[in-house]
């Protein structure tokens, strides 16, 4: 109890001020994702109906996609509440529950994950997997192990992600004719680069969608809210500014992913720091920083479990995306994180309350290890898939 | 029925919901995935349209074909073009001013597919725009992306009513270069079954085409050719640049102008012989011989060939400059430039033989050897000279 002894009680907790209830939350939450919304109706609707690629009813497409997001999470759990409380079955009953379920976040969530041209009913069913088994089967808002929405998103894309590039795909109609993308987004480039002996190169990567400005304003093919780091930014500096969320989480993942990137670059040949800049504006980073991994039910509460969740995080994003198949690494890492929130909340609750002591040694030497061997796995499994790396490795022998 | 409503009304009302979302959304996203196809249309009008300055609309038309073969580089095989489409392009008074050939060639891959416009007005080539190809374009090799707006332009405002009608290539997609030559070259041959057009032809013949080792006539024309030309079957041995260009008629009738232009065109599709080595200069001073031949790059290796006082021998051979990099060589280990070129001019200088091809850079060592055996002749010809 050494961290509390100084202190003075009684303790407020700041969920119980009024200012600070889930109510609030969850409002400054969706206030938060305003700007990403706005962005992506902006970016995939509005700018391509101006440029004449588009009619109106096509320029509406991602805005109704997003609201039915949070629509069809709304009524699937106003259905499961019918379904399972046989006494509690009127429209106020439900009214009432739906309102302190928060329904529609992970609704809305979802679909800005998805590409632009996702049909309703692949929504549909990635918004029952995150509604109902995500969310509602753990004994619903504040029980779920999983983030809801990434559940979700993570059965649609790795079941259905065919459907949706048939339909269409992730690039709006102004993009599609865009030749210098060449149908590829920018972690498809630099998927690319897998097996390659060639270092990572701006011509390559980050030319063809113009400059790392245009990756920071968004302004490239990607899901519906990942691509605007500024937006998501707004969105993030809202709900730091609300205290909903604490700064370092983000700044801890973030900076994970830009440090671990910068030294992959470093060892492929590619010293620059347009490199690590590029992967942190692109895929889902900035949006998992800001609205997922602060997420309050499956991520750790207390601060010390936020760090080494933000650690292992990014260093498990650079892992799944260097190494794995996909060219996306945000979403599987922070499943796997969701799953070994628990125990990390636990250790470092325990580490943070006694101290960097004998008695929590243990848990300070098992977390540390983990994470080592996790960044040197890969480091080494990173050079591998670039082999440019390899030399590097042998030359110094470490390996 | 107040009492099942009251009962049943709300679940029946949220799945009722679900089904309308599912049904209209689900219009809605098959009208959004069918608009692509209504876009890429547009768009692709819109490219072809942009061929032609005062082009406003595009029709259809059937053409009436061509039976034109091609070789399929770089095999002796040869192929008919596929014609896709056809377009005659209207301006804003609906009049015909253009028509545009869609065509499929061989390149470095098959389906190398590109739209050309000829203007009706001049019989003039106004240029062509890739539609879809299979063409290299990887990390390591962006071969088809060499080809820039210089070689683009090369297609703009080109007049058709030529012999020589044909683009240079661009060294590193040669094949690509090729296939969107032959789709130029077979876009013609439409175009004048289509019109009242017609091909310019000339009759000529490429009896014998060789290097010309003779070091008094050396500088003025590298290569030697003997021709049948005209209606007559006139007979010429005339000499050439290495670019296959008319230089000087060295003995019987002197060619007409139309056959001098067709030259290159004719001994080039002839293929009598490797001209990989080229003679760049003798000079009379030294008693040396320059040549390059082409490897990877153009114009390759650069070698001096020092000849004795009697000029009936090969004294030595001297490597002078390479622009090979060996960079698209995967699995070559060993030294950089020019160890290849001067392992292989070391060892002719010491006995004579020509090393076998390094693994892993076959394409400049290929290069030396057939330079090498290239000085082999040489040198015989110098002997039998004697």
């Amino acid at each position: 109890m050494a961290r509390f002894a100084g202190g003075k009680a009684p303790f407020l907790r700041l969920s119980d001020q009024k200012r600070y209830n889930t109510n609030t939350i969850m409002r400054d939450f969706m206030i938060a994702m305003l700007p990403v919304i706005l962005f992506t109706w902006y970016k995939n609707g509005i700018q391509v109906y101006l440029d004449g690629y588009i009619n109106v009813f096509e320029m509406l497409y991602p805005l109704f996609l997003v609201i039915m997001g949070g629509l069809l999470s709304v009524i699937m759990e106003g259905i499961y509440f019918y379904i399972v409380d046989k006494k509690e079955r009127s429209f106020k009953d439900i009214q009432r529950k739906l309102s302190t379920s928060y329904a529609a976040i992970p609704g809305v969530i979802l679909a800005l994950l998805l590409p632009v041209y996702t049909p309703i009913w692949v929504l549909m069913v990635g918004a029952f997997i995150a509604t109902i088994v995500g969310k509602m089967l753990f004994g619903g808002f504040g029980h779920n192990i999983f983030n809801p929405a990434l559940l979700g998103y993570a059965v649609v894309g790795f079941t259905l992600s065919g459907v949706i590039t048939d339909a269409g795909g992730v690039f709006n109609a102004s993009e599609a004719l865009m030749d210098s993308y060449a149908g590829v987004t920018p972690l498809g480039a630099l998927a690319n680069f897998r097996n390659s002996t060639e270092a990572f190169s701006y011509d390559a990567l980050v030319a063809p969608y113009g400059s790392l400005w245009n990756l920071f304003l968004g302004t490239m093919p990607g899901a519906l809210g990942e691509t605007s780091a500024l937006a998501i930014l707004i969105g993030g500096i809202w709900l730091i500014y609300r205290k909903i969320i604490k700064w370092y989480t983000p700044v801890l993942y973030v900076g994970t992913v830009f440090v671990l990137s910068w030294i992959i670059g470093i060892m492929a040949g590619e010293p620059g720091i347009w490199f690590p800049t590029f992967s942190i504006f692109t895929g889902g980073v900035m949006f998992a920083a800001i609205f997922m991994i602060t997420e309050p039910v499956s991520t750790p509460t207390n601060p010390l479990g936020k760090v080494f969740f933000a650690l292992f995080l990014g260093v498990l994003t650079v892992l799944f995306r260097f190494v794995g198949n996909l060219p996306e690494g945000v979403g599987t890492s922070l499943i796997l994180m969701n799953i070994f929130a628990i125990p990390i909340d636990t250790y470092a609750g325990i580490i943070r309350s006694k101290g960097f002591k004998k008695p929590t040694m243990p848990y300070v030497t098992a977390l540390a290890s983990i994470f080592v061997i996790l960044l040197v796995y890969t480091l080494v499994a990173a050079g591998n898939m670039y082999t440019a790396v390899l030399p590097l490795i042998r030359f110094w022998q470490v390996i | 029925m107040k009492n099942f409503l009251n009962k049943y009304g709300l679940i029946i009302g949220l799945s009722l919901l679900l089904v309308i979302i599912f049904v209209f959304g689900g219009m809605y996203s098959r009208f959004m995935t069918n608009q692509i196809d209504v876009h890429e249309q547009e768009r692709y009008e819109e490219k072809l349209i942009a061929l032609v300055a005062d082009g406003e609309s595009l029709q259809a038309f059937d053409s009436a074909g061509a039976d034109v073969t091609y070789p399929v580089p770089p095999s002796d095989d040869t192929y008919q073009p596929e014609l896709i489409e056809a377009y005659k392009v209207l301006d804003e008074n609906n009049q015909e001013v253009a028509m545009i050939y869609v065509i499929e060639t061989y390149g470095n891959a098959d389906g190398l597919r590109a739209a050309y416009a000829i203007s009706l007005e001049n019989d003039m080539m106004l240029g062509v725009e890739v539609i879809s190809h299979n063409e290299t374009v990887s990390v390591e090799n962006q071969y088809f992306n060499k080809l820039g707006t210089t070689f683009f332009n090369r297609f703009k405002d080109k007049d058709m009513d030529v012999i020589d009608f044909s683009v240079d290539s661009i060294s590193g997609a040669t094949y690509s270069s090729q296939g969107l030559e032959t789709g130029m070259k077979y876009a013609r041959e439409l175009y004048a079954a289509d019109t009242d057009f017609e091909i310019i032809s000339v009759i000529l013949e490429i009896n014998s085409f060789s290097y010309n080792f003779d070091l008094t006539t050396m500088n003025d024309y590298p290569f030697v050719a003997e021709i049948t030309f005209g209606e007559d079957n006139l007979q010429a041995t005339i000499g050439v640049d290495n670019d296959f260009n008319y230089l000087e008629t060295i003995s019987g009738t002197e060619p007409t102008e139309t056959v001098k232009e067709a030259l290159s065109d004719f001994i080039e599709r002839a293929d009598l012989m490797n001209t990989q080595v080229k003679i760049q200069s003798y000079d009379d001073i030294t008693q040396t011989v320059r040549i390059t031949v082409n490897g990877y790059s153009t114009p390759g290796i650069t070698m001096d060939i020092e000849l004795n006082a009697t000029l009936d021998q090969v004294d030595n051979l001297v490597y002078v400059d390479s622009t090979e990099s060996y960079e698209n060589s995967y699995t070559y280990g060993g030294s950089g430039v020019p160890a290849i070129e001067t392992d292989y001019i070391d060892q002719y200088n010491t006995d004579g033989t020509i090393i076998d091809a390094f693994s892993g850079a076959t394409v400049t060592s290929n290069a030396m050897r057939e330079a090498l055996e290239w000085v082999d002749q040489f040198e015989a010809s110098l002997n039998g000279g004697n």
